[in-house]
């Protein structure tokens, strides 16, 4: 009985995913669409730009601090063309990994995720590390978009200083 | 009056491999294996924490590729020390950062051409080959907060850390 239970439990998980189950899923998506191989057809770079695309609403704002400089970005155009030169530039293949999201539930259709992401390219041995603060904002159909991704200080990222 | 001859077979003895994958007393490797995985379960979750180092931040004391661990137990009854080299946590235990302490609670803290200076003092640093030539005005810690560095100061990050982000002290 406590194992049909159990089984019915995770069923009705399934077919009905929370919130933070579902950005989960989309944070993994998000991951698998940055990274990219070596020698990857344009076509697929291309197609990985559309899907990325889709994860953010259309004013979305991305303020990414990287070793040597800071990426500002506005909008959905911008998005794409920041992500198919910066694939232009760096062909070696790199690969995302966004591990450990910390959820914050904000008023009304608003979710705010903290996520380290290690962002690793093929050419070179070191590795980025960030914490990002992913705003999370209700779309049609009710899906989860992203409304803007802000670098939080490595070091300093808790609030507790 | 019937004779039985009893036949004179050694005891059943179980074949090498048998003994060599669960031991002559299958029930006893099978309590060993289970004390030997919650003990392993144990030291990893509240002993150590293994890490492999990615990158060249911590270089030289500390290069790409070398497995460590960090003890998760050091900072229980003692407090960071200057010069320890500790292990700090994102917002997980999955990615965690490898920084030398060299600030602590109630230090003021600069860095002018590179060089460290703690309460108007400069810093010695023996273990740094180039100080990488950072300019950072005068910051005061508080309580519970201390100051982090990689000692490869040309590529290295470094800000304040409170003291609930250090998972532990490296091991060797």
């Amino acid at each position: 009985m406590a194992g049909l239970t159990f089984l019915g439990w995770k069923a009705l998980a399934f077919l009905f995913p929370g919130d933070e189950t579902r950005i989960r899923k989309k944070l993994s998506r998000l991951e698998s669409l940055v990274s990219y191989t070596p020698n990857t057809p344009p076509l697929v770079h291309l197609a990985s730009a559309g899907g990325i695309l889709e994860m953010f609403t259309q004013n979305a704002e991305l303020s990414i601090q990287t070793d040597s400089s800071t990426w500002n970005i506005h909008g959905r155009n911008e998005i794409k063309t920041s992500v198919l030169s910066s694939r232009q530039q760096e062909r070696a293949g790199m690969r995302v990994h966004i591990t450990d999201p910390v959820f914050e539930f904000g008023k009304g259709d608003s979710i705010s995720t903290l996520a380290t992401v290690t962002a690793k390219w093929e050419s070179n041995p070191d590795i980025m590390v960030r914490i990002l603060e992913f705003n999370w904002v209700k779309g049609e159909r009710n899906q989860w978009l992203i409304s803007s991704i802000k670098t939080r200080k490595d070091l300093e990222w808790g609030n507790k200083l | 009056m019937m004779e039985v001859e009893l036949e004179n077979k050694p005891p059943n003895s179980p074949s090498f491999w048998r003994r060599f994958s669960v031991g002559t007393n299958p029930v006893r490797t099978w309590y060993r294996l289970l004390c030997l995985s919650i003990l392993a379960y144990v030291i990893l979750k509240y002993l150590l924490l293994p890490i492999k180092v990615t990158g060249y931040s911590m270089f030289p004391t500390y290069r790409n590729g070398q497995i460590n661990y960090a003890n998760r137990l050091a900072y229980r009854w003692s407090k960071p020390q200057r010069g320890d080299i500790v292990i700090i946590k994102t917002t997980g235990e999955r990615v965690t950062i490898l920084k030398r302490i060299l600030g602590l609670p109630g230090d003021r803290i600069r860095m002018q051409d590179g060089k460290i200076f703690i309460n108007n003092k400069e810093l010695n640093e023996p273990y740094i080959k180039q100080n990488g030539g950072w300019r950072e005005r005068e910051i005061e810690l508080k309580s519970d907060v201390y100051w982090a560095i990689g000692d490869n100061r040309a590529i290295s990050e470094f800000g304040k850390v409170h003291a609930s982000m250090l998972v532990g002290k490296i091991l060797f």
